[in-house]
């Protein structure tokens, strides 16, 4: 759900507010690089994108008809980037070597190992369930703005989401059960 | 009542329990399976919301000033497109043939001439002069905080003002790098002077005040030297090279004028492993008592072995073995000298055990990775062990390590058990 402070933003944004579009940056920079870096296999990749994603919503900010749309429409713009440079559909695997920011903790060291290999798992998704999924979990998504995003209609977006559970639960079940 | 594997497919489908209607709530409750998978499901999405919170990325420096200059029609080819564009609006306007023809060769000469005058903004040129081959800013910090338990107040002072020097030219290495982790490095360096070099110098003699400003100052300028030598920065530059300005300019200030003020600074946390290092090294300065500071000294041992872990995985066997010697350092001098002098001040408290072997598990979580590791990341934790195999000893109440052959000579030295036997 979009705040009314991003609509605001927007619409300032629409008239040429460069400062109001500064907001707009810091509020999906995060969102939409773990999203491109996860399913480009590379943080680097995943940050170019996100630039060019900005830029060409910058650019084309005019055209955008319904500010509370502004989230999925560039996710929509960033998706379409991924798929015309090709990286998406062949970033399967790649995703175990994307480093961690930082060290990780000595005690957490276990945990660690699950955590690498929840990722090898959702990288070996097929795509089309990696995208939704990863786009479904980190923010309050709805399926009707996911499907817009992704240029599905709604039912497909649930049943995308739920293939792409069942499958990462069925892999994972062993870990989830000493998790619990 | 529904059945299971109904309730199951709405489950693949929610977020949370908190969306589903009371009877599958109800029925949640009465059905253990059902229980679990819900609880399951919840597992697997916390956790890949972790995974993707750990893909911290900042919002590049002056993205969006580039974002709207990358956006002006400054090119020569926008130029025309502008003018031609102009030109079509004239001709639907006009539809005679002559107007049209006149309207184009007018638009194409301008467009050319236009072109020609209206030179395209110039491209910073950026030569990265400085220092081409410094340490990482994380070993560097490593080096001067492990060494900090040791020595007199002087050399503390000047491993406080090295860290300084450190993170300056670490900021003016990032002026070429993105300009990013500059607000952050200029918040750390202001901690490091007022907190450590800055007050630990009024606690210096007068000769020694002397001598520690004329090297602070030749830092300072090397630093001012290189910021010069950026002749047409771009915009986020200007800011950068601005703060790292003001930076030097406060520091020198407070020696000059003698200001001692120090405004407080919004507490910024840690976030990398060398920002971790000198928060807990500025921590050292405010106690005195020995077991506080070998408790603080763990802590920095913590965090080496962190970096030692995350260098010999990216296969940087040399910086791993650089660590390692911090380790040690911090083993021996900081942990294990400091707990038995607190030993010799109040003994047998259970604390110091305590502290002792919580300091030795981290000598074996290295240990442990050695065996778990793959082969590329073995060899710098192979290093690291070895050079901090001392600090290990030591810990353990072994003493020191006896002398090379050539000391033996030394006067009232003993010579190790059976060395006679074996000559």
């Amino acid at each position: 759900m979009i705040a009314p402070e991003e609509i605001d933003w927007v619409n300032r944004a629409k008239l040429g507010d460069r400062d109001a579009f500064g907001l707009l940056v810091q509020q999906y920079w995060q969102p939409l690089c773990a999203w491109l870096g996860r399913l480009a296999g590379h943080r680097q990749q995943g940050e170019d994108l996100a630039q060019e994603a900005f830029l060409k919503a910058w650019v084309n900010l005019s055209q955008l008809h319904e500010p509370r749309a502004f989230r999925v429409w560039l996710f929509r713009i960033a998706r379409r980037l991924l798929h015309s440079t090709g990286i998406g559909d062949r970033s399967q695997g790649l995703l175990r070597h994307i480093p961690a920011d930082q060290p990780p903790p000595a005690d957490c060291i276990v945990e660690k190992e699950g955590t690498n290999r929840l990722a090898e798992e959702i990288a070996s998704l097929p795509t089309h369930y990696r995208e939704i999924y990863l786009l479904w979990v980190q923010d309050e998504w709805t399926f009707s703005e996911l499907a817009e995003a992704l240029g599905l209609n709604e039912a497909t977006a649930r049943w995308r989401v739920h293939k792409a559970r069942q499958i990462l639960l069925e892999r994972l079940k062993d870990w989830l059960a000493q998790e619990s | 009542m529904r059945n299971c594997s109904a309730i199951r497919a709405i489950l693949y489908e929610c977020r949370t329990t908190d969306e589903l209607a009371p009877a599958i709530r109800e029925h949640l409750q009465g059905c253990a399976s059902c229980r679990q998978l819900a609880r399951w499901l919840h597992k697997l999405d916390q956790h890949t919301q972790m995974l993707l919170r750990n893909h911290r990325s900042s919002v590049p420096l002056g993205l969006v000033e580039c974002l709207h200059r990358t956006a002006q029609p400054t090119s020569k080819p926008s130029r025309l497109a502008i003018l031609l564009k102009l030109a079509i609006g004239f001709m639907e306007k006009s539809l005679r043939l002559h107007w049209l023809i006149g309207a184009a060769c007018l638009s194409f000469v301008l467009g050319l001439a236009l072109g020609w005058i209206i030179k395209p903004e110039p491209q910073a040129t950026v030569q990265v002069h400085f220092p081409e081959h410094g340490k990482p800013l994380l070993i560097a910090v490593a080096r001067h905080v492990s060494e900090l338990s040791q020595g007199t107040l002087w050399d503390r002072h000047r491993k406080f003002a090295l860290l300084n020097r450190e993170l300056q030219n670490e900021a003016i290495r990032n002026i070429f790098g993105g300009c990013d982790q500059i607000p952050q490095l200029a918040y750390w360096y202001r901690r490091v002077w007022w907190e450590g070099t800055r007050s630990l110098y009024d606690r210096l003699p007068a000769e020694e005040q002397h001598l520690a400003q004329k090297l602070l100052r030749q830092d300072w300028d090397s630093g001012r030297r290189e910021l010069a030598k950026i002749t047409t920065p771009t915009l986020a530059q200007q800011e950068a090279i601005g703060l790292i300005g003001t930076m030097l300019a406060e520091s020198e200030d407070s020696l000059t004028q003698q200001k001692k003020a120090f405004h407080p600074l919004a507490q910024l946390e840690p976030s990398t492993p060398a920002e971790r290092m000198i928060h807990t090294s500025l921590a050292l300065l405010r106690h005195e008592d020995p077991y506080q500071q070998a408790l603080i000294h763990n802590e920095l041992a913590k965090t080496i072995v962190q970096s030692i872990i995350f260098m010999s995985d990216s296969a940087q066997h040399e910086q791993a073995a650089e660590l390692g010697e911090c380790f040690n350092l911090v083993l021996t001098q900081g942990v294990a000298s400091n707990l038995d002098k607190a030993e010799k001040e109040t003994p047998q408290r259970p604390e110091f055990n305590e502290l002792r072997q919580n300091t030795l598990q981290l000598t074996q979580i290295l240990e442990r990775h050695l065996q778990q590791g793959n082969s590329a990341s073995q060899k710098g934790l192979q290093r690291a062990i070895e050079v901090s195999r001392q600090g290990r000893g030591r810990l353990l109440g072994k003493g020191p390590a006896w002398k090379k052959f050539d000391d033996w000579s030394e006067k009232g030295f003993k010579r190790p058990p059976g060395w006679e036997k074996k000559q």
